[in-house]
Formats: C-alpha cells, sequence, structure tokens
C-alpha cells in the first residue's frame, strides 16, 4: 500500500476551515502594544543589563579557566593552573590530613574540606552494582559520557541536556548510557569531586551525589566544601564510609583513573565529550545535534 | 550570507507569514483563536531574538511555531471544546458525518503527540506544503536526507495510528 498517500490522507484533515482567516493586522497591533510597556522599561533594562554584564565578565574572568572559555566544553589543554592552591583535602576534625592528590608544590596551602551537619533530607539509596551505568544492557547504541565535575559546561550538559536523552534514549531501551569520570588536571577540586561521587555511588547515592555536585559546582568550587555538599544528599552513616573511601583513595581512585585512562585510550580532548558507539558526538551537544546522531544508529 | 538584523524589515516579514504560521499551528492545535494566540507568540520570540533575524528567519520561525503547536497539543489542552466553540461544522456535512471527521482530527493529533518531535514536525510542516529545501532549513536538516526522514516519520505515523486504533476504519 502507498503509506505516503495513506498519511497524507489522515493529515489532510487538520486544513483549517477554507472560510477561517487570520488577521496579520490586528495581530501586528496587538504584538505593538505588547511591546508598548516593553520599551519604555528599555532604556532601565539596557543599563542594569550593561551593568550586570560588566560584572558577570569581571567574575568569569577570576573565576572561570580560560581552558572553558570556549562554548563547547573545558579542553586538555590551555594554560596550566598549577600555580594556584594544590587539589587537597583535609578532613576535619579528625586525624592528620589526607592527601588525596599529590600537590604540584609543597608551598601551596591546602583546600580544607569541613564535615557537614546531618543532612536535613536525605535520598533513598540505589542498587550498589553499575551505578555509573544506566539503560538496557542489550541497547543497540552504547554511549560514554565523559565528563568533569569542575567543568561549568559539564554541569550545563548534565542538568539540562542528559534529562531529555535520558528520557528519549536511556528510559526507552535504545541506549546504554555509561557515565565516565574525565577530571581536567587544571580544575583543582574535580577529581576530588569524582573521587566523592564514586565512593557515594558505592553506598548505592551516585546520582544523588552527581546531581548535587552539578547544581552545586559554583559554590564547591569557589569553597572547597565537597564534602559539605555531598553530606547533603548522604545520610551519616553512609557518609563516613564515603569519607573514608575518599581519604584511602582505593576502589573509588580506581574507578576514577580507569576512566580517565579510558578517556585517554579514546582521544578524549575536552569535556563534556559523548561517544556512541565509539563514535564521537559533537562537539556541538545540543539535544538536537545528539538527537541527529543517535536516531540513526538506534533505528538500524 | 546572513543578513544583519539592522535591516531585517520585521513588518514585512510579519505580513509575509503570519498568515501561514497561524494555519501551521491550527493544523495541530484545532482551535484557531488559540493558533492565532500562539503564532503572534512565535513572532514576539522572534522580536525578541535579534539573532534570529535575517536570512533563516523563516526557518526559525517555523521550527519554533511547530514546537510550540506540538507542546500545546502535549499539554492536555481540550481541543475538542475549543473547536465546538470555534467553529461550525461545515453545512454539507450531516451531524454523523461532523462527528466522524472530528474524530478522525482528534485521532490524528493524538498519533502526532506521541511520535518523536522531529518526525511530528516533519509530518506537521510537510503537509502544511513546505518544500523540501524549506523543511530542511526550519529543522536543520542535511536536504538530502529529508525525503528518508519523511518516510520514516510517516511509517512511523501509520505503526502508531494503527497500534492505537486498529487496520478496521483506516488502516487499509
Amino acid at each position: 500500500m502507498d503509506v505516503n498517500r495513506w498519511v497524507d490522507e489522515r493529515l489532510s484533515s487538520l486544513d483549517p476551515s477554507g472560510d477561517w482567516q487570520p488577521d496579520s493586522s490586528a495581530a501586528l497591533a496587538r504584538l505593538r502594544r505588547r511591546d508598548a510597556p516593553t520599551r519604555r522599561r528599555w532604556w532601565l533594562w539596557a543599563a542594569l543589563s550593561a551593568t550586570a554584564a560588566a560584572v558577570c565578565a569581571a567574575v568569569l574572568l577570576v573565576s572561570t579557566p580560560s581552558a572553558c572559555a570556549n562554548p563547547l566544553g573545558c579542553s586538555t589543554t590551555g594554560p596550566s593552573e598549577h600555580a594556584r592552591p594544590a587539589p587537597t583535602a583535609v578532613v576535619t576534625p579528625g586525624p592528620a590530613p589526607v592527601r588525596i592528590a599529590p600537590a604540584p608544590a609543597a608551598v601551596l596551602a591546602p583546600a580544607p574540606v569541613r564535615i557537614a551537619p546531618a543532612p536535613a533530607a536525605v535520598v533513598t539509596p540505589a542498587p550498589k552494582t553499575s551505578f555509573k551505568e544506566s539503560g538496557s544492557a542489550t541497547a543497540p547504541v552504547t554511549c560514554e559520557l565523559y565528563t568533569d565535575y569542575e567543568c561549568p559546561h559539564c554541569a550545563t550538559f548534565f542538568l539540562e541536556t542528559m534529562p531529555r536523552v535520558a528520557a528519549r534514549y536511556v528510559e526507552t531501551g535504545k541506549v546504554r548510557l555509561i557515565h565516565r569520570d574525565f577530571p581536567l588536571a587544571r580544575h583543582r577540586y574535580a577529581r576530588l569531586a569524582a573521587l566523592y561521587a564514586d565512593a557515594a555511588g558505592e553506598e548505592g547515592y551516585y546520582r544523588a551525589v552527581a546531581n548535587r555536585l552539578f547544581r552545586t559546582q559554583a559554590v564547591w568550587s569557589a569553597d572547597g566544601d565537597i564534602d559539605g555538599q555531598v553530606a547533603k544528599v548522604v545520610p551519616a552513616a553512609a557518609m563516613e564510609k564515603v569519607r573514608a573511601q575518599v581519604r584511602d583513595d582505593s576502589s573509588a581512585g580506581h574507578a576514577v583513573a580507569a576512566d580517565e585512562a579510558q578517556g585517554r585510550e579514546k582521544h578524549i580532548d575536552r569535556t563534556p565529550a559523548l561517544l556512541c558507539n565509539g563514535q564521537a558526538i559533537g562537539p556541538d551537544l545540543s539535544f538536537s545535534r545528539i538527537e541527529a546522531s543517535l536516531d540513526p544508529m538506534v533505528m538500524r | 550570507m546572513e543578513i544583519q538584523a539592522d535591516s531585517f524589515d520585521f513588518e514585512a516579514f510579519f505580513h509575509a507569514h503570519y498568515e501561514r504560521i497561524a494555519r501551521v499551528i491550527a493544523r495541530v492545535v484545532g482551535d484557531h483563536s488559540r493558533a492565532e494566540d500562539l503564532a503572534s507568540e512565535a513572532f514576539w520570540k522572534l522580536w525578541r531574538t535579534p539573532q534570529a533575524q535575517g536570512e533563516s528567519a523563516g526557518g526559525w520561525l517555523y521550527r519554533t511555531a511547530v514546537r510550540m503547536g506540538l507542546n500545546d497539543l502535549r499539554s492536555g489542552r481540550r481541543r475538542l471544546r475549543y473547536e465546538a466553540l470555534a467553529d461550525d461544522p461545515p453545512s454539507q456535512l450531516t451531524p454523523e458525518e461532523a462527528h466522524a471527521a472530528e474524530e478522525e482530527r482528534e485521532q490524528v493529533r493524538q498519533i502526532l503527540a506521541v511520535l518523536r518531535d522531529r518526525q511530528a514536525e516533519l509530518l506537521i510542516l510537510r503537509s502544511s506544503g513546505l518544500s523540501y529545501d524549506e523543511l530542511a532549513a526550519a529543522l536543520e536538516l542535511n536536504p538530502a536526507s529529508v525525503g528518508t526522514l519523511i518516510a520514516r516519520a510517516q511509517q512511523a505515523f501509520r505503526k502508531e495510528y494503527i497500534k492505537q486504533y486498529g487496520t478496521r476504519r483506516n488502516g487499509r
């Protein structure tokens, strides 16, 4: 049968009635009336915007590494930030400070990570196994998402685009998604954040912690208090185990290192990065771009 | 080459496209008043988005309009009630025929609402008379793949239609 004709017949039933005549003049007049108050406020808005833009630009210049200036993501290349304080975590109160990653210079002051009070509201733990994977194991497409918790583009992508990708492809069994850590050396707290997330994952709180870290990135990347943010979504007993793992830098550390090795092997040079069935998507990782790449893959 | 926003004649563009945009949205939402509201909203967004004003404004506008229509459709508006208020059935139809036609329209919209965004957009804009080149520009597609994507969208539409309503009445 002729599907084209069949569908055209169905869709032609939607044709608006012929006697309906949209009135463009009236519509334009309504648009102008709507625009009038806007125009009156324009000068005030412009002045405020200019001030706000100047303040934002100043803040960005101070806080955003130049490697993240590219709108598509944070690059692995670019000027070093090793002159900044080392990515070191000190859990206080407690015994001696625990170094999470080697400091580039002994004279640099460590960034303290405080133990937060008990969480007001914690989430129900998820199953422990394969906490970095989601979707069906038999999905026709496997995607690997490489992120750095301190990369602002990763936060935007993870919080805004990934939920749409998950709803469209992962939850429908079309895509199996593996979230991999790829902390960039220039981000002082990125590896520590990944350690916390993976350690929390061992206790069943990976998704909650990953979401929390991306949502509060601007806070902990400024004050270094990753522990405090994680403790807000992990119960006290589990949090103690998370801290122990982070101190030991054992299984969580190995998981992060394994992800980093995978990323290097696959020539990841920026975050966020998305590989689907081994094929790099992007660098534009808008939903429409991902959709355009994934649709042909899942339809095969 | 991209036309600078400064030289963009918004009023001429509005008059040139408003009716067609309203009709595209009306196909999706069914209610003429609502379609005009959404068409105005689409132009308002264009007015407030200087970077969209230029040579590609047409594509941007159709894309925005059809998405707004689909969002409205999916938000569960009571289209039947609006249509009943807005349009009298054509006089040449019996009440039974008018009811059947309305039921058919509602079924088609129901299918469009559950299709993937891209497939629903393709079918709506194609049935609104856009050419392959216009579709490619509006939905940011490779012009060479438009035909294939339309065929897939049609297959998906028919599959979903038969799944929901069977072949008894319309799925010959």
